[in-house]
């Protein structure tokens, strides 16, 4: 066994050199390290740094100086009053059982949309507009000045039109003398809608972008070999696609959790304003909350990845 | 028995007439089930836009209210007294054509800066295999992963005191040079894929490199050219539509974004930043002393001011949207 790993390490290392000098395999691993050397300045120059003091920040308590900054070393105590805060716990249950719902739903929506605009119909290029106009609307400025409004509701996240809407439809539905239940799962799926549609703008684009580049040469061989429409979506539509449901398996995740729209990106920023909590509480909490996500991306990434088809 | 069991038998279509209705039937069905499928498809289509449209429409007829009518109760969505007055405001307001450009510069050098290199950067993940490559790219998730706002002080701290591994501290001190209220620091953001949701970028590269059959690249290759060469002149041209539908998102998010303007560019003159606090500004300087707004006109106010943030990228996505779906039919990909 031993000799075995030892073995390996021999043929893995002679994959990439050989008597001494760079092989072919290892000529072309230096050029790909060159192709991603501008993320590597990043990741190394930038990113990291930050992430690490960021951590530091966590652990410590900041008093502010009249000449900056000073760093306290509290330890894991902010982690610790953490679990003492039950709400916190309450809150992460709630904002996960939330995405674990609507992302499915997202992504067969914005699957579903791609194909349907991609199909030849009048008005397309205006449908295909107005389909991308969410992602404008839920981006940077807009949002916020939408959250400053008093009178907001009107655009973000249409909560006050859904409101009106699924009042009168659950009206309307007890009326017909459905259960009171019934009604409401009803209304609660009607004010999804409008969030699963505003959240699905990127999605819908990368997934209609991977359709344009889907050869017809492929459909028209397929069809003078006599496939129907439904044979060809499932032998060349879905496997073409499937890395993208990937792509947009992780967009979505991430999107869910770190948007301006994530309830608990709301309580991460709340709590970094109250004076009682402070920001390395703040910083906590969304170490905690990233791991928990990055707990569901490695689940997701490791289900879709089987029905994922690479050229390759 | 012979006989019963003839009745059932299928007649051969001998007559023209008999033959003629059968293809007929087969064609009403088939018209019958394509005008369901239009017409379902134009209830989801027409419904889905109205649920988007909605509120935009709703805005955009509040942004001609005059004020008299904002008070009055009896004026629903649309306005009885239509005026321009709002939209002059908030052009002074943003000082629009000059925030305009400012705005057009920056969007255009971060969107150059940073599909450039995270094109480069998903390439190299598509194509090269190389140690630790699988970490590196868990890497790139985590960069998503984590939002900006977590680490924006370290950051901020990072470019007010920017250095390459101290080599700029040993002639000033170890001070580094003030990146901040620069546009170099959106610039080495945008080169070192540091920007924002820039994981995204190299991930959807990425994805689109790893369809790509390999046999094109090959040819490249026998034929002589580098890596390089290869990436530049076969590779690219490919990758036009994910190409278009990066940039697109990488305008969008630049041109809108607040958050790393309001670190790193303060004092510019900029839409998003000025459109934050739009109301405000046309109460104490467009209209001038002591006027401050109530909430409803000051929200007719930012409606106005948003449309017409809004406006160049909407004009601009219906060009680009073309140019997408024509770029993919002569790219020239064949399966």
């Amino acid at each position: 066994m031993k000799k075995d790993k030892k073995e390996l390490a021999k043929l893995k290392e002679s994959t990439y050199f050989h008597k001494g000098h760079l092989s072919l395999m290892g000529k072309r691993a230096v050029s790909g390290y060159l192709f991603i050397l501008p993320f590597l300045i990043g990741l190394i120059g930038i990113f990291i740094p930050s992430i690490i003091d960021a951590f530091i920040y966590s652990t410590h308590e900041i008093t502010n100086t009249p000449t900056g900054y000073e760093l306290t070393y509290v330890g894991m105590d902010i982690f610790a009053n953490i679990r003492k805060e039950g709400w916190f716990l309450w809150e992460l249950q709630r904002t996960v059982t939330k995405m674990l719902y609507n992302i499915p739903l997202i992504i067969f929506f914005s699957f579903f949309m791609a194909l349907l605009l991609n199909q030849k119909f009048k008005g397309r290029t205006a449908a295909r507009a107005i389909l991308f106009l969410p992602v404008i609307i839920a981006s940077g400025c807009i949002i916020q000045v939408e959250n400053s409004n008093a009178l907001a509701g009107l655009m973000e996240a249409g909560d006050t039109v859904d409101a009106i809407n699924s009042m009168d439809i659950t009206t309307f539905l007890i009326g017909i003398g459905l259960s009171p239940s019934i009604c409401e799962t009803i209304s609660t799926v009607m004010t999804n809608i409008y969030a699963i549609i505003s959240q699905s703008g990127v999605q819908i684009l990368i997934f209609l972008s991977a359709l344009q580049t889907i050869s017809p040469s492929l459909y028209e061989a397929s069809s003078i070999e006599g496939a129907t429409g439904w044979e060809n979506f499932w032998k060349i539509t879905f496997p073409m696609l499937s890395p993208y449901i990937l792509t947009n398996a992780v967009y979505t995740i991430i999107d869910a959790a770190t948007s301006h729209t994530s309830t608990f990106m709301n309580v991460i920023d709340s709590v970094n304003n109250q004076s009682i909590y402070g920001m390395e509480t703040a910083i906590a909490f969304s170490l905690i909350f990233f791991a928990v996500i990055a707990a569901i991306l490695g689940l997701f990434v490791l289900l879709i990845s089987r029905l994922v088809f690479y050229y390759d | 028995m012979i006989k019963y069991l003839e009745k059932f038998k299928k007649q051969p279509l001998t007559d023209d007439e008999e033959y003629n209705a059968y293809v007929r039937k087969k064609k009403l069905k088939a018209k019958t089930l394509d005008i369901g499928i239009k017409i379902f498809r134009a209830i989801l289509i027409i419904g889905i836009c109205y649920y988007i449209l909605y509120p935009l429409i709703a805005k955009l007829f509040s942004s001609f209210m005059a004020e008299i009518d904002v008070y009055d109760t009896t004026v629903g969505m649309i306005p009885r007294n239509w005026t321009l007055i709002n939209y002059e405001r908030a052009w002074k307001g943003l000082n629009y054509l000059k925030s305009f450009f400012s705005t057009l510069g920056l969007t255009i050098l971060n969107t150059v800066c940073q599909i450039a290199a995270c094109t480069l950067v998903g390439y190299g993940f598509a194509r090269f295999k190389f140690p630790l490559k699988g970490l590196l790219f868990g890497m790139v998730i985590f960069t998503l992963l984590v939002p900006p706002t977590t680490i924006i002080i370290p950051t901020y701290l990072n470019f007010r005191f920017f250095d390459i591994f101290g080599i700029i501290g040993l002639f000033n001190g170890g001070l580094g040079i003030n990146l901040t209220d620069s546009i170099w620091s959106f610039v080495v953001m945008g080169v070192t894929c540091m920007g924002f949701k820039n994981g995204l970028y190299i991930f959807m590269v990425r994805q689109f490199f790893r369809g790509v059959p390999k046999e094109l690249e090959e040819a490249a290759l026998i034929d002589g050219a580098n890596h390089l060469r290869t990436f530049w002149s076969v590779m690219l041209p490919s990758a036009k539509p994910i190409l278009t539908v990066v940039s697109m998102f990488s305008i969008v998010w630049s041109w809108t974004d607040t958050f790393y303007q309001e670190w790193f560019l303060k004092t510019a003159d900029l839409l998003a930043n000025k459109l934050t606090v739009l109301a405000s500004t046309v109460a104490n300087e467009v209209l001038g002393g002591s006027n401050t707004f109530d909430d409803a006109y000051a929200n007719i106010i930012k409606s106005s001011g948003i449309i017409l943030v809004i406006l160049p990228l909407i004009i601009f996505y219906i060009f680009a949207q073309k140019q997408f779906v024509e770029g993919i039919e002569r790219s020239g990909i064949v399966g």
